[in-house]
């Protein structure tokens, strides 16, 4: 049994994409809700395993995985329908499907809550990973679209909803009562750019549609990472 | 609520206005916001999809044009109805 109030963070940050707004990169945007994730869990007492940047790569978190065994799995970057990325895009887990996968590894989330900011791993990983007696898997599919405009309703509500759904879990809500969180604060985003009219809000609007339509929750619904 | 608009239907019927209701928020949108990332998506692809409010328009543009919006984009275009062209629907 893997071990409740611990979890693997791992949170690559490399210059990706050029954004130049209140961060440089697209990954930063990531990097900057994983902080609040990681600060959270820490102030709960819940033991932090943080894969940072150079750290976030394929051997430290099956390292990591293994001799810690915790129970959660945090992950933020770029990711494919097979394939969860590391620092620098490098592969970090994956199993055979659309993207190149040389050593499938996703069985080391077997017997784990994974929760994931990326593209489209719900379409082969996260299913692959339930198979293989994952407890669950909260992720996205196809896209996780961000807005990067800069405000506390804009690039701030979409850290808000992604670190929110992490928190929950961290805080003790089972997975269904997470995934639910997450989708209350879609809605609550959506509903405040429908009130205000603008040329940002079809855009907003339509992100956190998208993104609301795309999460995905996979495996055990009743699923917790804390002991009480 | 407002009734979901059906952008295939609404582009063979009333092509000059979804195309009108996109100019008018292309319009509205400051220069200086013109050409910096406003989207992007967080895939597997080398070069991540970072979408500036001027890429957006001009593949909105040329979707309306053609009178065929991908699924991605349709969503997109119903918000900007729902905002700019409400009016005349």
């Amino acid at each position: 049994m893997s071990k409740l109030d611990v979890g693997v963070f791992a949170r690559p940050d490399w210059p990706d994409g050029f954004i130049f707004r209140r961060f440089k990169y697209l990954m930063d945007y990531l990097f900057w809700t994983g902080n609040e994730v990681v600060f959270h869990a820490r102030s709960k007492d819940f033991g932090v395993h943080d894969l940072k940047r150079d750290d976030a790569i394929r051997s430290k978190v099956e390292d990591e995985l293994r001799g810690a065994d915790p129970v959660f799995v945090f992950h933020a970057s770029h990711g494919g329908n097979n394939i969860l990325s590391g620092q620098g895009m490098s592969n970090l887990i994956c199993c055979p499907g659309a993207y190149f996968c040389p050593e499938p590894n996703h069985e080391v989330l077997s017997d784990r809550v994974t929760y994931t900011l990326s593209c489209s791993s719900a379409e082969e990983l996260g299913p692959e990973v339930i198979e293989a007696n994952g407890r669950s898997y909260i992720g996205y599919l196809p896209y996780l679209w961000i807005l990067v405009l800069e405000g506390d309703d804009m690039d701030a509500a979409f850290k808000d909803i992604w670190a929110g759904g992490a928190i929950a879990l961290i805080d003790g809500k089972t997975t269904q009562e997470a995934y639910n969180w997450v989708q209350r604060r879609y809605e609550y985003w959506i509903s405040y750019w429908e009130m205000n009219p603008g040329w940002v809000a079809p855009i907003m609007i339509w992100c956190l549609k998208e993104d609301y339509k795309n999460l995905k929750l996979l495996g055990k619904r009743d699923a917790r990472i804390r002991s009480t | 609520m407002i009734e979901e608009i059906n952008i295939e239907k609404l582009l063979l019927e009333k092509g000059e206005y979804v195309k009108e209701a996109v100019d008018k928020w292309f319009e509205k949108i400051p220069k200086e916001e013109l050409d910096k990332p406003v989207i992007a998506s967080i895939g597997q692809e080398i070069e991540p999809r970072i979408y500036t409010p001027r890429d957006l328009y001009q593949e909105l543009k040329k979707e309306t044009k053609e009178k065929k919006v991908s699924k991605e984009k349709e969503g997109i275009v119903v918000e900007i109805i729902k905002m700019y062209g409400e009016v005349e629907k």
